[in-house]
């Protein structure tokens, strides 16, 4: 799938104006519609198709907007992800102690195919400003691998796909709680 | 020797005596020449003195001269001033505090005698307590003023007048200057108290408090009184507590509805409270008519406050009409013969009429008083359920009947429109636009004004005005997603006639189901199947401390994990051909049941059939021409040019459907979203529960869903896939090669 990844960044850079705003085709169903989602008018919202309660903000954005917060504190390698959703826990950030690290599908679950740069439904979820098109808006899940213990899968939100990250790596992430 | 000191005071006017008195001392020294001078010290003051103050140490004594020393620890360098025989005076600043040992020796270092001196650290007292000198408020804004003291900060407090009991909080505190403006964000009172701090602490305070009341003055309501006679409105001004100071403010009157004519207007006036009062009034003078009118009035307005708040800034002055209102006069009412089951808008004229005339009339519950009416002509919307000669009656304000009159309620005798919706509509889970059509006919043989669908939150208006005839048929094309409301897959079609008569008639009704194709993603979530825990480079038996939240810590893995249907938290049934559900042992079954999704899956196969894992195709959409459509890789049946034969996923999904695999015939491509709920990340090569889904490629298999890109980007020619060798999910070119698995939605 590299060779897919180095057509679409061609893509981008040819086509994308440098406008800030995702690039959506109607054509394309949405996979995350405003509809699915019960904003909770503070940091939270929760998905009613999964009834999971996802935080607005990625972890390191630290105001209320998520407009805030340093990019390069805000990449976690997998280990150091999996202890500052412990961390949090302890300080119950927004009310509650059970936040977690989406595994694969809760992740995949958000991802709005509509649309790339980004993927995702920005009226509800923030990522950190686009930086090379999104190229680095990359999100741990707590799903390892399993023909590769180093390696977890992570969700491109660039363009929408999941692939695999090595856990040496750092990468964003966004949590989520409830469910199932 | 007083004599001698006398003589020694002239010395410097009578230089000539010197000798006189000089030789007076040698004789006596020549008296008793053998007698040594001896040095005696008989006292030292002060003995009490203050650090780093300087200080001037006498030491008292006989025969004393400049050689004699005086030390004493903390006393550096000290300078001997006054030299005389009797006394020396010493000046030093001390700068060690305790008791120190003051040590006077003679020029031969001999001890001579000693004292203890206190030296004490600086005395400073507090300050005075200062005294407020004035206080000034208006709104937002209390100044306070207080005597100044030297070298001393204050510290300015306050509290709520209506907390005395709580603590005084800092205003301000190290002010220099004797006064300060304390910004009031509300309209609270304040209490103020001033204090002074030197180093050696703070004054007492609570010295002055300033009261700042706040202002009301209430409302008025008055009769104006008769024709000519002036009546006073006394406006009462009261303060919540006694200022301190003296409250002046001023106020002026504003014209209401009441016009100058009706009272002696104020532009400006003042009062004022001596302090100590709480209550004062002022009035103006309200001019009666006999003119029956409503209720009028004007404002008073307060302004230009000082050392008060206001509480309220504004009132109004009601001047009450005292002139009686005449008895409404009923003269008729219209119309007196009307239509059953028709709405209809009665006339009541006559004179005074006033909107609170009510009208009552037999089996119409409550007839609806219409805006618009006046002291003519009131009216009245109802509508009559029962034919037959009714009463009506006309009812003043105090229930008193005004008239009686007689309604004739007739049948009606228009025959109603009829009508059908004819051409209905796509089945369930039907996506984009459908086809309706409807006919209705008013079997009166009248024109038909308006005909329109309406469903629950919108209508379609299929013909409006020129509607003729009686056997009218229209067509329409709507998008059911503007009739879908998010929460009903229901939609309801109605036929409604807007007929000649103005009336409303529903002639036909359809409900239909559909879903649009988002909806399909209120997909549950089966778990990923992940039961092993991790660290950053092996598997581990347990879940560490330092990687604690990983996936199989949670979840249905966690809590649902029967493994008789399905690993770990998945649950699966097994569907035969014809579709019944079979037990989890069966050893052949055509289909899958997820049974949290409630989706139903295509079974691969290894028999060179339909279903074979090993059968690759290009993904096609036919009705927007998109994708690859012909002979890019070979599949069972192919044949040039016949289209049912492709290789394609369209082509594919229609073979299936015709076959009616599993009794069923909506197969079609999963969503992506779909496709990855079957992804068990716990397991690889395949990436999926092999008991259940047997026969599954290492390879990608086709979503629905295109990729999103710039159309002519080139990415736009991409479709989703899911690689189940281990579960990764990326665009796929069109004409490349990839598996399909059919899905069904759930039944």
């Amino acid at each position: 799938m590299k060779k897919i990844q180095i057509v679409f960044l061609f893509v981008l850079l040819a086509f994308y104006s440098g406008v800030y705003a995702a690039i959506c085709q109607d054509y394309i169903p949405e996979t995350a519609p405003d509809s699915a989602f019960l904003d909770h008018n503070n940091s939270l919202v929760t998905d009613t198709r999964t009834g999971l309660m996802w935080r607005k903000c990625t972890e390191g954005q630290t105001d209320e907007a998520c407009s805030e917060g340093v990019r390069d504190d805000s990449l976690f390698t997998w280990k150091e992800a999996l202890q500052h959703v412990k961390a949090v826990n302890e300080n119950s950030v927004d009310g509650y102690s059970d936040w977690r690290l989406p595994n694969k599908k809760e992740l995949e679950s958000i991802i709005e195919n509509r649309c790339v740069v980004p993927s995702i439904n920005e009226n509800f979820f923030y990522l950190f400003p686009s930086r090379s098109f999104y190229a680095d808006a990359n999100y741990w899940t707590s799903t390892t691998v399993a023909g590769d213990p180093a390696a977890a899968w992570i969700a491109l939100f660039q363009y929408g796909a999941i692939v695999q990250g090595k856990k040496s790596d750092k990468f964003f992430i966004r949590l989520v709680r409830g469910g199932l | 020797m007083l004599l001698c000191v006398i003589k020694r005071g002239w010395i410097v006017f009578f230089i000539g005596l010197l000798s006189a008195c000089g030789s007076g001392s040698t004789e006596s020294e020549d008296k008793d020449p053998v007698t040594p001078k001896v040095v005696t010290v008989t006292g030292l003051s002060p003995k009490t003195v203050e650090l780093d103050i300087e200080v001037d140490f006498t030491v008292s004594g006989k025969s004393l001269d400049d050689q004699v020393t005086f030390e004493m620890d903390g006393c550096l360098s000290p300078v001997l001033l006054t030299n005389s025989e009797t006394r020396l005076v010493f000046r030093c600043t001390p700068n060690v505090a305790g008791i120190q040992m003051a040590t006077i020796k003679n020029g031969d270092g001999k001890f001579l005698s000693s004292y203890p001196v206190t030296i004490n650290e600086k005395v400073i007292d507090p300050p005075e307590r200062p005294s407020m000198l004035k206080t000034e408020a208006k709104s937002g804004i209390n100044l306070l003023r207080w005597n100044a003291q030297p070298d001393v900060t204050y510290t300015l407090y306050n509290r709520l007048t209506s907390e005395t009991a709580s603590s005084w909080k800092v205003v301000k505190s190290s002010l220099t200057e004797t006064s300060y403006e304390d910004l009031i964000a509300d309209s609270h009172l304040y209490e103020y108290a001033v204090s002074a701090v030197n180093s050696a602490g703070e004054s007492s305070r609570r010295l002055e408090t300033v009261v700042i009341p706040q202002l009301w003055i209430d409302s008025l309501s008055k009769r104006e009184g008769d024709e000519g006679v002036t009546t006073p409105f006394e406006f009462e001004v009261t303060l919540n507590r006694a200022a301190t100071q003296t409250v002046t403010i001023s106020y002026k009157t504003v014209a209401g509805s009441a016009t100058e004519d009706d009272y002696s207007p104020v532009n400006s006036d003042q009062i004022e409270f001596p302090v100590g009062d709480t209550q004062t009034s002022f009035t103006i003078s309200v001019i009666g008519d006999a003119n029956v009118e409503n209720d009028e009035s004007f404002d008073i307005h307060l302004s230009d406050e000082q050392n008060v708040i206001l509480g309220r800034a504004e009132v109004t002055a009601t001047i009450l009409n005292d002139d009686e209102p005449p008895v409404p006069e009923v003269n008729g009412l219209s119309p007196l013969s009307v239509t059953v089951n028709t709405e209809v808008d009665f006339t009541v004229t006559g004179q005074f009429l006033t909107e609170q005339i009510r009208l009552e009339i037999e089996d119409c519950s409550s007839a609806v008083l219409l805006v618009g009416g006046n002291d003519k002509q009131q009216k009245f919307s109802c509508t009559l359920s029962k034919t037959g000669t009714k009463l009506a009656k006309v009812l003043s304000v105090d229930n008193n009947v005004l008239k009686v009159f007689e309604i004739e309620v007739t049948p009606a005798e228009d025959i109603p429109a009829t009508g059908k919706i004819t051409q209905p509509i796509a089945g369930e889970n039907y996506e984009g636009d459908i086809d309706i059509a409807a006919n209705a006919i008013d079997e009166d043989g009248l024109k038909k004004s308006r005909v329109i669908f309406r469903s629950s939150n919108k209508e379609v208006i299929l013909c409006s005005g020129n509607c003729t005839g009686n056997s009218d048929t229209w067509a329409t094309k709507i998008n059911p997603a503007a009739y879908y409301d998010g929460s009903n897959a229901d939609i309801t079609l109605e036929l409604w006639v807007l007929d000649m008569n103005d009336r409303n008639i529903k002639v036909d009704e359809v409900t239909f189901q559909w879903q649009p194709l988002s909806k399909n993603y209120s997909l549950p979530l089966n778990d990923t199947g992940v039961t092993k825990f991790y660290n950053s480079e092996n598997e581990v038996d347990e879940e560490p401390l330092d990687f604690s939240g990983q996936d199989a810590s949670f979840g249905r893995d966690v809590v649902a994990a029967y493994h008789e249907d399905g690993h770990a938290g998945f649950s699966f049934t097994k569907i035969d051909s014809n579709g019944d559900d079979l037990p989890a042992s069966a050893l052949e079954w055509s289909c899958v049941r997820d049974n949290v999704t409630g989706l139903i899956w295509e079974s691969k196969t290894d028999d060179g059939g339909l279903h074979d894992k090993d059968e690759r195709f290009s993904w096609w959409k036919g009705d927007e021409e998109k994708g690859a459509e012909d002979k890019f890789h070979e599949c069972n049946g192919y044949t040039i040019g016949v289209k049912e034969s492709y290789c394609n996923t369209e082509a594919y999904t229609i073979r299936v459907n015709s076959s009616g695999l599993c009794g069923l015939n909506q197969w079609r491509l999963p969503m992506k979203r779909e496709l990855v709920s079957l992804i068990n990340s716990g397991r690889i090569a395949p990436a999926i529960d092999i008991d259940w889904f047997p026969n599954t490629s290492f390879d990608f298999y086709w979503a629905q869903q295109q990729s999103s890109g710039v159309p002519g980007s080139g990415w736009d020619l991409y479709s989703w896939g899911v690689n189940f060798n281990e579960g990764h999910v990326d665009g796929v070119p069109w004409q490349e090669a990839a598996a399909i698995r059919l899905v069904h939605p759930a039944q």
